[in-house]
């Protein structure tokens, strides 16, 4: 896949605080990129270098091959950004904003009428559209400021904390959304610390600390690297956790934990030891749940960070 | 206790944030100082007075000295338009019209005229107080000078009265010796006895007739009879009563003589007197006839003085209207537009727009362009409502809305550089209405610049309320073409060039500023 942002050395320091420090990332066209950190560790500001609000102290940024710095407007073009913060004007209508907008991005205002009826479409605001900002819910007015940021056709979308302060089902119909903006090609450039969220909506992601990038790439190749257990989880109505384990082979699992009701069985090919696990409950015990864990970015984003900040400590 | 805690919330932010503080505790501090420093003075200074007069003469030049000892600049003009000319284009502030060959008379004008601005209302009467009372001052000097005069004489004719108090007691005493002597005369004639009796008087013709009979009868006779005898003795009788009564007379003669000798003398000296009482009386008429000026209206005020516009008659309505109009140009234009820029810098749509493809100075000029039609629009109303009531401005509008524009669009831009450099509404609040209340401070509206000490007034001028406001009442007022106005037209356009310098400079550091401040917040 092509790489349409890449970042060379970007170093941001407010005062004595450096903020980003040298950091270097790729981040591929058409797909969609997670930046994951702690509260504070960087995420926000690195976004807001990307799209040129803060100059870079040191270091060079490229979309497409242009330099951010020679070519601000084009990328400006080609970036829509949505904040935390909904971005819109909370005393004009969906509509209005939408037009206002649009037409700060240049799009002649007969494409953008075709836009917004396409993105309140998208964004699922058609039946709002002369609603105030201002009186729409907090998961409207979130998919509002996207709508906002996708009203002039962006090749890429960057979304900071797009699910932040939103309750589960508003978080889901926005990941929803995410997933169909991205069928549409446009790369999706995302930061969250809800792992698991970011975990199944992000094709590739980076782990920042500290303001430093400490791994970056595919997801399941990062989940492969750091976590080498997958685990099977079984409860059954006789408890006979201590019979299953006996009668199971011994090469076949890692390791055997009893976590309340839970058997937890970890293994390095846990779909092999699941068909057998089942065959051995179906002989000892009555099966009530059977799951199969996969290692998770938590675990990734666990144990990168434990690292930095030993070597910090180290250091 | 809620209310305390409060307090102290609302405290804790103002202090916190330094421009507030710095506004809060410090401007009100510093606008005393500033106004303390620049109002210390109790005099006008510099006041430019225009003359003219057809003809200067001692009274008229001493009466322009005793102005210029009082530190105006006085100019001789060369027509009467000149010095009306000078009063609209502010080249002087008042003109003062003085009638030809000035001078106290009964029949003299004695009339000074003060053509004045009127739309400056407060250095009118300040400069009309000042003159007045220097005019004043002459006139009084000259009303002593004719009371004097008046009172000069009463005391001289006092003085001459006094002196002939003597000759009219020697009069007196004359008259009473008059008096006696006649008194001794009559009594004196009343003592003779005059009184004549036909019957039993002697009567000079029966003597005659007598006379005559004797003769005849000595004629017929011719002798000496007793009857005769009788006769003689009777005519002797007689004869002796006439002695008797005419020694009388004789006698009375010599008293009448020396009586009336006496009532000549002192007649005669009583006429001696009443001369020199003559010759003083007519002295006196001639030294009050010799006093000029008889005319009470002339001895209490020998100068008056009158005032005109040196416009046509307006209203008070019309001479303030440039001020009014000033007013709500500053504050409505300096308050919106900061209110406008600091509402748009804090709104969160704010980032979008900076992150948008549409340059910055699109956004600035947008944001002039909304404060110029909202003032556009309230000056159309205030317009609309004073063309309602002097349908005379109709002809002023095209010039009069140029240089309002022009106005406008400087406090505009002043009111986006302090919206640009403060970070919350209300110290940007604070900020305009300082900014403004410190313009109008310094301006022609609260005291007369001229109450200013030279050096402060110096700067003061340039102030853009005053130029504006100059630029206004010179098109309103005087109806000056824009061609005139070239100068203020050029000081007002420098403003807007500097402001938008200053909008270019502030913009990028307060957007700096502002962005870091936001961010490191939400980092909090």
């Amino acid at each position: 896949m092509p790489t349409q942002i890449e970042l060379k050395g970007v170093t941001k320091e407010f005062g004595r605080n450096v903020i980003l420090d040298k950091i270097d990332l790729k981040i591929p066209a058409r797909k969609i990129f997670g930046i994951i950190g702690e509260s504070g560790s960087g995420k926000t500001t690195l976004l807001k270098t990307l799209i040129g609000y803060w100059k870079p102290d040191d270091g060079e940024i490229f979309y497409d091959g242009r330099d951010l710095k020679r070519d601000m407007r084009y990328i400006k073009q080609t970036v829509g950004f949505a904040t935390q913060d909904n971005c819109v004007y909370p005393k004009l209508t969906v509509r209005e904003n939408l037009e206002y907008f649009g037409a700060m991005c240049n799009v002649p205002s007969a494409t953008l009428n075709r836009n917004i009826d396409k993105i309140l479409d998208l964004v699922e605001l058609k039946h709002a559209d002369n609603k105030l900002a201002e009186e729409l819910s907090g998961g409207m007015q979130r998919r509002l400021d996207i709508a906002c940021a996708l009203v002039h056709n962006p090749k890429i979308l960057i979304l900071d904390e797009p699910t932040e302060d939103l309750d589960p089902l508003l978080r889901r119909d926005i990941v929803e959304l995410i997933k169909k903006i991205n069928e549409n090609d446009t790369t999706i450039i995302i930061t969250s610390h809800l792992l698991d969220e970011t975990d199944s909506l992000c094709d590739e992601i980076a782990i920042i600390h500290d303001g430093k990038i400490l791994e970056a790439g595919p997801t399941d190749e990062l989940k492969d690297h750091y976590s080498k257990n997958e685990e099977v989880h079984i409860v059954t109505r006789g408890k006979k956790y201590k019979e299953i384990v006996r009668k199971l082979n011994k090469g076949s699992f890692d390791k055997a934990v009893v976590e309340g009701n839970t058997l937890i069985l970890q293994s390095k090919d846990a779909e092999k030891l699941l068909s057998h696990v089942l065959k051995v409950v179906e002989s000892t015990d009555r099966l009530i749940e059977v799951d199969l864990k996969r290692p998770t970015l938590t675990e990734v984003f666990e144990s990168l960070v434990r690292k930095a900040r030993q070597t910090k400590k180290e250091g | 206790m809620k209310i305390f805690n409060i307090v102290k919330k609302d405290f804790k932010i103002l202090i916190r944030s330094k421009s507030s503080a710095l506004i809060v505790l410090f401007g009100p501090l510093l606008l005393i100082l500033l106004v303390g420093l620049a109002f210390n003075t109790t005099n006008l200074q510099g006041i430019k007075l225009g003359v003219y007069s057809e003809g200067y003469n001692d009274l008229s030049n001493s009466l322009l000295q005793g102005m210029e000892d009082e530190q105006y600049r006085v100019t001789r003009t060369d027509s009467e338009q000149e010095c009306r000319d000078g009063v609209t284009s502010g080249v002087y502030h008042v003109c003062i019209k003085i009638p030809a060959n000035l001078e106290v008379r009964n029949d003299a004008q004695n009339t000074i005229t003060f053509i004045v601005d009127e739309s400056r209302v407060n250095l009118v009467y300040a400069v009309k107080g000042t003159i007045n009372s220097k005019v004043g001052e002459k006139s009084k000097e000259l009303s002593r000078g004719l009371t004097g005069n008046l009172v000069g004489q009463l005391e001289k004719t006092k003085q001459e009265l006094s002196s002939r108090t003597s000759a009219f007691s020697e009069m007196k005493t004359t008259v009473d010796n008059v008096d006696i002597k006649l008194n001794e005369l009559q009594s004196a004639i009343n003592s003779v006895n005059l009184t004549y009796n036909n019957e039993s008087d002697v009567y000079i013709g029966d003597l005659i007739k007598d006379v005559a009979s004797i003769e005849s009868d000595l004629n017929e006779t011719a002798a000496w009879s007793p009857e005769v005898e009788d006769l003689f003795d009777n005519l002797k009788d007689k004869m002796d009563a006439i002695d008797d009564r005419l020694s009388a007379l004789g006698g009375l003669e010599g008293s009448l003589t020396g009586g009336f000798g006496s009532i000549k003398e002192g007649l005669t000296l009583n006429k001696q007197k009443i001369g020199e009482i003559e010759s003083s009386s007519n002295q006196i008429i001639n030294d009050i006839n010799s006093i000029a000026v008889t005319d009470v209206e002339s001895i209490v005020t020998p100068i008056s003085t009158v005032t005109e516009p040196v416009t046509a008659s307006k209203t008070n309505l019309s001479y303030l209207f440039p001020t009014l109009v000033m007013m709500v140009v500053m504050f409505i234009s300096i308050l919106l537009a900061s209110t406008l820029v600091i509402r748009e810098k804090l709104s969160s749509a704010y980032f979008r727009n900076f992150i948008s493809p549409t340059h910055g100075v699109t956004f600035v000029f947008a944001t002039f362009v909304t404060n110029f039609i909202i003032v556009l629009i309230q000056l159309a109303i205030v317009f609309g409502v004073m063309l309602y009531f002097d349908s005379s401005l109709g002809s002023l509008l095209l010039n009069v809305a140029s240089v309002l524009l022009l106005i406008a669009a400087v406090f505009i831009l002043l009111g986006m550089v302090i919206g640009y450099v403060f970070k919350s509404e209300e110290t940007s609040t604070l900020g305009a209405i300082s900014v403004g209340s410190l313009l109008l401070f310094f301006s022609n509206t609260i005291l007369p610049l001229e109450a200013l000490p030279t050096a402060i007034r110096e700067i003061v001028k340039y102030n853009i309320f005053v130029v504006g406001e100059e630029l206004l009442r010179k098109t309103l007022l005087f109806e000056y073409g824009l061609e005139q106005l070239l100068v203020p037209i050029g000081i007002l356009a420098g403003y807007v060039v500097v402001f938008i310098l200053a909008i270019a400079l502030v913009r990028e550091w307060a957007v700096a500023r502002y962005n870091i401040h936001r961010h490191l917040k939400h980092r909090k």
